[in-house]
């Protein structure tokens, strides 16, 4: 490992509170092959990663993990009790385990995880797993991020599986039945069963039981085999390209954001907002004009910035 | 945006009562904190490379068994031989009087007994905790 | 109310499982006891016995419970700490030195290795030349309530499920005496759950080990009048008298229509009370003299079979030998000088009572109807369904105690600055080394053709379907240790892992 877990522990803190990642840093990444894990709650998405662990570490592979939990909108604060269920992972040097709080960020991840995934690639680690916070709603950000995406479901979930169909099975490289010592016919088999179109790679659907660690052998061949056709049809650059891409235009999100926030602050803008307010502008019409106003000119919208924020 | 403060719950030993730990892991959850709970059965080893890992401002130890100036000493020593500076350690459980001297001559900041507020502990936490 | 009219010692038990109650017997006065080293334990035992105690209650260091050796290093800080170390059958025999087990009853609250420790038990009974006939006890061997409460679980529930209905296949036929299942609600409700969630998962519990018996192809009236139950006595005194009430009722209704059972005695809940140690507070400690008298009066007018009153430093460290003679002495004036135990049942057909009873009853029929829904206790546990419950009602309570809703006296009312402080009973932090020291000379000296002869033995059982309490008895009887037969039991079964969480 080329740095310490002290300083990675220390770099990722700082990902966290949005300082980048060095160029040297960055140049040393693209090594890692990135699995992320989706699915709905209480499909047992951690008790899974813990037994891949043991699998990836029996191969000699190491493991950095992610695990996201919800920022509770009322507090701001969150419990992140992913990482109990991996624990006693924990003092095994090949595996280094990280929770996140979202933050308020949605869409599965959190702000940082992009980052993050690299400083983890950057430190060393063969793998990095991502689990998504989890809460049913559609988090397909982790396609972004993730060379392979695991979509976990369980039996017995009708509606959860129709729920996740629409997002999360337009995303799923491997579907993953978990729980499967709860199933007692081929009804979860069949109903989630459908070949992703017009790609070539074949979904898999496959069935494991975190609690006895029945297909998990299997589960790690498939995406092995999954990294090996992104590789050998060219895709894999195609989808780092995309994962690129994604992180850099949402920087750009992040920085346009924060920007006209920024400017909104100023005494014109707010005039705009308060007119709408009285219904004396209606709001498409407002948008347009702060649009001009803040973007159009260059220096006018730098000078919002200079001028509010400190 | 500040940073929430981070805090590990774990519990030493073998000891299997949760109560205590669960309800100020989402005590302190409520009062605004990033909290990790790692349950039950940690070694010392696991709860100070799960506090290097996630790279916490504070470690909380919970035990009700009588095993903590065994355990607790252990993950003192563990943090000091990682060079772990600057995080809180803090603790709860049926801990003896005369143990509680000993415990904080060891670095351990404050002992939380059977009956205290998790308020007391949140406005503790807020008060100690060095921001990163 | 419903009009009806229940008598003591008759169907549904609602009033009692007998006629005349403690007319006709008293509860058994039995303190849960036992730590730091097998003779500091026999030691206290024989003071206990000379004081008038009428059963022994046996505590496990949690290395013992765990299925470690004191000489293990996951027992670090661990060894004679909340109970007795036991590891192998030098230090039973240790423990039950000069005391007769055709004489008493002992009551050993073990669960994943209690299979061991009864095995440990019958091999003391044999050198003392007792015949198993003879012997009598319980032995809590309630591994569901571990998963969601209180932790000393090691295999996955269904190896564990095995071991259960191993014992008590074995007991049927070979220890009539002894009671095979204490379905435990005490812990579940000191983790925080209401009272009528502790009848409810109680039950649950206990509906899911006579089903696994009854799969095993045993007769329900073989094994059902053997099976015993444990609660708590909280410090609500007149839901908690309900609460007694309201269980007898479910359980009789239950083993009758569900389980098809024609004896009586199958149907009567027989139970364990044990007082609230979560409401004992570790400030101003001699209220808790008063809070367990409390407690303890309720447990009696609820008709409990046997009772342990806590002493008063119990939130602070172990009972001193005086705190615990003073909580004995709590239950021997309630039971010599109150007058409650004139009449069965007293408070019968008091309109609070009654309607408290019924609607308790509700309310825990409510969560095992939900139970039954998600397919039975077993995927109610793994699903997180009971652990949430219990969890979530635990933080309503504490968060209610801080807004001051609800009163503790001493703690968040009524303080007093005084720090009052008591002597505790310390364990002497040289055992541990010393047990280490005793526990490699034990195994330099026992014959090792035999120790390797019963582990194969134990290890091809393991993966047969054959009853493993005969091999496991071997296996004690030459001194293979409880460490080293759970070895062999987890490389077979495998080491649960939680997979719930909050």
């Amino acid at each position: 490992m080329s740095m310490t877990r002290r300083e990675l522990t220390k770099l990722v803190t700082r990902l966290e509170a949005g300082v980048p990642l060095s160029p040297e840093l960055y140049a040393r990444t693209g090594n890692a092959r990135i699995l992320g894990i989706t699915g709905p709650p209480g499909v047992g998405k951690s008790s899974l990663i813990d037994r891949l662990i043991d699998e990836l570490r029996r191969q000699g592979k190491t493991v950095g993990v992610i695990v996201i939990d919800p920022t509770s909108p009322i507090s701001g604060g969150a419990l992140l009790g992913d990482r109990l269920r991996m624990q006693r992972h924990s003092d095994d040097d090949g595996v280094f385990i990280r929770s996140l709080a979202t933050r308020h960020h949605h869409g599965g991840l959190t702000d940082a995880t992009p980052q993050i995934i690299h400083a983890l690639d950057a430190a060393g680690f063969d793998i990095v797993i991502v689990e998504t916070v989890g809460t049913g709603q559609d988090e397909v950000e982790v396609a972004e991020v993730a060379d392979t995406v695991v979509v976990v479901l369980m039996p017995e979930l009708g509606d959860e599986i129709q729920r996740a169909k629409s997002g999360l099975m337009e995303i799923a490289d491997v579907l993953v039945i978990n729980k499967s010592d709860l199933m007692n016919a081929g009804a979860a088999r069949q109903e989630t069963r459908r070949p992703k179109q017009g790609q070539r790679w074949e979904r898999p659907t496959l069935r494991t039981s975190a609690k006895t660690g029945d297909g998990i052998t299997t589960l790690c061949h498939v995406a092995d085999a999954h990294h090996a056709h992104l590789a050998a049809s060219g895709q894999l650059a195609g989808r780092r390209e995309r994962a690129a891409r994604a992180e850099v235009i949402r920087l750009l999100q992040s920085r346009m954001t924060a920007s006209i926030l920024c400017a909104l602050g100023a005494s014109r803008p707010q005039t705009i907002l308060s007119a709408v307010a009285k219904r004396k502008l209606d709001p498409y019409d407002a948008a347009q004009k702060l649009w001009v106003e803040i973007l159009g000119s260059k220096n006018r919208s730098h000078k919002y910035v200079a001028t509010n924020s400190r | 945006m500040k940073r929430p403060i981070k805090v590990l719950i774990a519990k030493a030993g073998l000891d299997g009562h949760e109560r205590g730990a669960l309800v100020v892991a989402m005590g302190l959850r409520d009062a605004g904190m990033e909290v990790v709970y790692t349950g039950i059965r940690n070694t010392p080893e696991q709860i100070v490379q799960a506090a290097i890992q996630e790279d916490v401002n504070a470690i909380g130890l919970s035990s009700l068994s009588g095993g903590h100036m065994a355990q607790f000493t252990r993950v003192m020593e563990l943090l000091k031989k990682e060079k772990i500076k600057g995080v809180l350690v803090f603790a709860g459980g049926i801990i003896p009087d005369a143990d509680v001297k000993k415990l904080k001559k060891l670095g351990i900041r404050e002992i939380f007994g059977p009956g205290s507020s998790i308020a007391s502990i949140a406005e503790f936490l807020k008060k100690n905790v060095r921001s990163k | 109310m419903t009009e009806r009219r229940e008598e003591p010692g008759k169907f549904p038990f609602a009033r009692g499982i007998h006629a005349t109650m403690y007319r006709g017997k008293l509860w058994t006065m039995r303190q849960y006891a036992g730590f730091g080293t097998a003779t500091e334990t026999n030691k206290r035992y024989k003071y206990l016995l000379s004081q008038g105690q009428t059963g022994l209650s046996m505590a496990f260091d949690l290395p013992t419970q765990i299925g470690y050796d004191s000489d293990d290093k996951m027992a670090l800080g661990e060894v004679g700490r909340v109970g007795v170390a036991i590891s192998s059958l030098a230090d039973m025999e240790q423990v039950f030195h000069g005391i007769p087990l055709d004489k008493v009853s002992t009551s050993m609250t073990i669960n994943a290795t209690a299979s061991i420790l009864l095995a440990l038990y019958l091999a003391v009974a044999d050198k003392q030349g007792v015949p198993w006939s003879k012997v009598s006890g319980t032995v809590q061997n309630d591994i569901l309530k571990e998963y969601i409460a209180r932790g000393t679980y090691i295999f996955p529930p269904a190896p564990s499920l095995r071991l259960i209905a191993d014992i008590v296949e074995f007991c049927a036929k070979e220890v009539p005496g002894w009671n095979t299942i204490s379905v435990g609600g005490y812990h579940m409700r000191e983790a925080g759950c209401t009272a009528a969630q502790e009848i409810a998962f109680t039950l649950a519990d206990g509906i899911a080990y006579v089903q696994t018996c009854v799969e095993r192809g045993l007769d329900v009236d073989s094994f059902a009048p053997r099976i015993a139950f444990f609660f708590n006595c909280h410090s609500n005194f007149l839901e908690e008298i309900a609460k007694f009430r309201a269980a007898r009722r479910l359980w009789a209704h239950i083993m009758r229509d569900r389980f098809g059972a024609k004896n009586e005695r199958s149907m009567m809940l027989r139970f364990h009370t044990q007082t609230a140690g979560s409401t004992l507070t570790a400030q101003q400690p001699d209220n808790n003299v008063v809070r367990t008298t409390i407690e303890a009066l309720a447990a009696v007018l609820g008709g409990t079979q046997s009772l342990h009153t806590n002493a008063r430093d119990e939130a602070i460290a172990l009972p001193t030998e005086e705190s615990a003679l003073l909580a004995l002495r709590t239950q021997q004036i309630i039971a010599y000088e109150s007058g409650v135990t004139a009449e069965p049942d007293p408070l019968g057909g008091s309109y609070y009572i009654e309607s408290l009873t019924d609607q308790l009853e509700q309310q825990a029929r409510g969560y095992l109807n939900k139970i039954d829904n998600v397919g039975g206790m077993l995927k109610a546990i793994e699903g997180g369904y009971v652990y949430k419950e219990i969890y979530r009602a635990a933080y309503e309570h504490q968060k209610a105690v801080e807004k001051k809703e609800k009163i503790i006296v001493g703690v968040n009312e009524f303080v007093s600055e005084k720090k009052l402080s008591l002597k505790t009973q310390k364990i002497d932090p040289k055992s541990e080394p010393r047990r280490r020291r005793e526990l490699a000379a034990l195994r330099q000296k026992r014959n090792a053709t035999k120790v390797e002869k019963c582990v194969g033995t134990l290890e091809r059982a393991t993966r047969s379907s054959e009853n493993l309490m005969p091999i496991i008895i071997d296996c004690v009887r030459n001194y293979v240790t409880v460490g080293e037969i759970c070895k062999v039991l987890r490389a077979t079964f495998g080491e649960y892992r939680p997979t719930h969480s909050i």
